[in-house]
């Protein structure tokens, strides 16, 4: 502890982590409506997702690339957002590596305090398991029809096992910025029929594929 | 002398297991005739003071919406921790839910929860119930906003916890701990496996049956293999519980529920996941002639079961072997009135 930080003692300023939900690369708030390609209006009332066991690559071990092991991303939560790295300013990042969601070890466990407390409505009740990420919403379309949307992915026993691994390059300096594009998602998830998910299984972990290809970091 | 040399560090290793042992032991009854338990007491170190927390959040109704219903509605203490009389269990404004409340006891021996096996481990167990509409009806955020809010909780989380601000976590370790207590294991027969008293002949004669006929699944000491088995109920046209393929979604599970327990089975009928039968003589009956056969019947239940009446009622007579008087009768697993 005190070696490392003599060695650093002039660079002192860490890097943060800041995460980013998009639409076509405008940042998403909760309040506002986006639109797709064929006129419906899509808004967000609930984003949250775990990330876990994130690891900046090259995977050094002399330095901590220990971020907190889980984090809870909440989009109503700005406090959420931005967390520390445990890098220093300097430090080269060639890429991020990440759970998306909570791994088996962990669902199989018992109780977890802190971003993994049940009380942050994350965990199922009637069967035992994380919710690795929720979604909601609702879209309008263009005859003024609602329908809401509501994803509530998680799972960890094959065949529903959603967990997903990124793995993601960045050019190396500079600020680290996680985008979620949830445009590119909206595309690709099925709107028509499968617009309530709220138990594991196959369908859970199709979507979850899908969540998991709309992460860059920039 | 090679085997002189070999035995020392044995009895080490011995001695320091013996040590890891004591630790859970001061607190609760580990039994020496009990395999070791499933629980991991190292993430949830057990103290007096979270055990009493435990306690006082399991009888307390302040775990439900309407403040009415605490756990020990459909888990009584004198009923080996069940709700007697009832086929399925009663909520919250008098709602009754689609299955019977099984009996707790030795849950630090259990691997899965729920007569589905839904909850994988023994500290999520308390979310179901707080949360089931017909149950509870609230949520543990609901339940730790109102703890937070109570003198008493701050009072009793701050001596268990040296925090006085409850959270999820707190709340469903203290419950654990108290449930971790619930340890069965006075009742005749286990005094009989320790030496200490001798069966009657009739008992003698209903063990062996037992053995023969019942003990692959309800296993010895724990009388479950923990396993999930279809024992050939006709399913309930109006419940429609399928069991254990809700939770894994493999068609071999269709019908499949969880082996119980027989320990205190005298005290905690109506018996099976749905409370279809009375008395024990019921059940003796489905064995031996009402089983219903399904794809997924267990094979140890394809054979009829041949018994005499006599044979029947001496397997009775065991089963009340089982009886654990002790355990249903003791003052520290009572509502906590000081
Ligand atoms: C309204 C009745 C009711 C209430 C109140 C209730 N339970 Fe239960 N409990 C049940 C039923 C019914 C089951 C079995 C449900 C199933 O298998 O789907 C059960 C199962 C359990 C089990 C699993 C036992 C096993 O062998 O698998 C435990 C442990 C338990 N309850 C503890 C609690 C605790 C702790 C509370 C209070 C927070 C509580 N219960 C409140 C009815 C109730
Ligand atoms: C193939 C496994 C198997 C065998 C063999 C078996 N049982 Fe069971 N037993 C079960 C299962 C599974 C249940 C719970 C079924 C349910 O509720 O759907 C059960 C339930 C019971 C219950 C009700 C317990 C309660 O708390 O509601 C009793 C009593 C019982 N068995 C006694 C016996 C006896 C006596 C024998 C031997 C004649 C026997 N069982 C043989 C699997 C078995």
């Amino acid at each position: 502890m005190l070696f490392s930080f003599c060695v650093f003692g002039q660079e002192t300023t860490q890097k943060d982590l800041l995460f980013e939900a998009s639409w076509g690369g405008r940042k998403i708030h909760p309040d506002s409506t986006y639109t797709m390609d064929k006129g419906s209006v899509v808004q967000f009332e609930i984003l949250k997702l775990y990330l876990s066991d994130i690891r900046f690559l090259p995977d050094d071990s002399k330095r901590d690339v220990s971020v907190t092991k889980v984090r809870l991303i909440d989009l109503s939560d700005s406090l959420s957002l931005k967390f520390k790295t445990g890098l220093l300013k300097n430090d080269i990042v060639t890429g991020v590596r990440f759970l998306l969601g909570i791994d088996s070890l962990v669902n199989v466990s018992g109780v977890y305090g802190g971003d993994l407390d049940p009380t942050k409505g994350m965990y199922w009740t009637w069967q035992s398991g994380y919710i690795n990420f929720k979604i909601e919403g609702s879209i309008k379309d263009v005859n003024g029809r609602v329908r809401s949307f509501k994803w509530h992915i998680g799972g960890y026993q094959s065949p529903g096992n959603a967990l997903q691994e990124i793995e993601l390059k960045h050019n190396g300096i500079g600020t680290l910025k996680l985008v979620l594009d949830l445009e590119k998602f909206m595309k690709e998830a099925d709107l028509n029929t499968k617009t309530n998910i709220m138990s594991p299984g196959v369908e859970a972990v199709k979507l979850a594929e899908v969540l998991a290809l709309c992460f860059t970091i920039h | 002398m090679f085997h002189h040399s070999l035995k020392k560090p044995i009895i080490w290793v011995l001695i320091l297991i013996s040590f890891a042992f004591i630790k859970v032991d001061d607190i609760i009854n580990l039994p020496e005739h009990f395999p070791k338990p499933v629980y991991d007491f190292k993430n949830n170190p057990l103290t007096k003071e979270k055990i009493y927390l435990g306690r006082n959040l399991f009888y307390d109704p302040i775990l439900s919406h309407d403040n009415k219903v605490p756990c020990e509605n459909c888990h009584s203490p004198f009923t080996a921790f069940t709700h007697v009389d009832h086929a399925l269990s009663h909520g919250i404004y008098d709602s009754i839910g689609t299955r019977n409340s099984p009996a707790l006891m030795n849950l630090a021996w259990q691997k899965k929860f729920m007569w589905d096996g839904a909850i994988n481990n023994l500290d999520m167990q308390a979310l179901a119930p707080i949360s089931h509409p017909a149950e509870m009806g609230s949520s543990i955020q609901e339940v730790v906003t109102k703890l937070r809010a109570s003198k008493k909780y701050k009072d009793l989380f701050y001596k268990a916890f040296n925090d006085s601000i409850a959270t999820g976590e707190n709340t469903l370790k203290a419950l654990s701990q108290f449930l971790l207590t619930l340890v069965s294991s006075g009742s005749r027969y286990d005094k009989f496996i320790q030496g200490k008293l001798k069966f009657t002949e009739q008992e003698e004669n209903g063990y062996k049956l037992f053995k023969k006929h019942c003990a692959v699944c309800h296993t010895e000491p724990l009388f479950t293999n923990g396993s999930f088995e279809n024992n050939g109920l006709i399913p309930d046209p109006l419940l429609k519980d399928s069991g254990r393929i809700k939770i894994s979604a493999n068609p071999s599970d269709a019908y499949k529920f969880k082996v119980p327990t027989l320990r205190n089975i005298e005290y905690t009928f109506p018996y099976m996941h749905d409370g279809r039968f009375k008395s024990l003589g019921d059940v003796m009956n489905h064995y031996t002639k009402g089983i219903h056969h399904s794809k997924t019947l267990s094979a140890e239940l394809r054979n009829r079961i041949v018994l005499t009446s006599n044979e029947k009622v001496d397997i009775v007579s065991f089963l009340l072997t089982l009886s654990d008087k002790e355990f249903v009768f003791n003052p520290d697993h009572r509502f906590p009135s000081e």
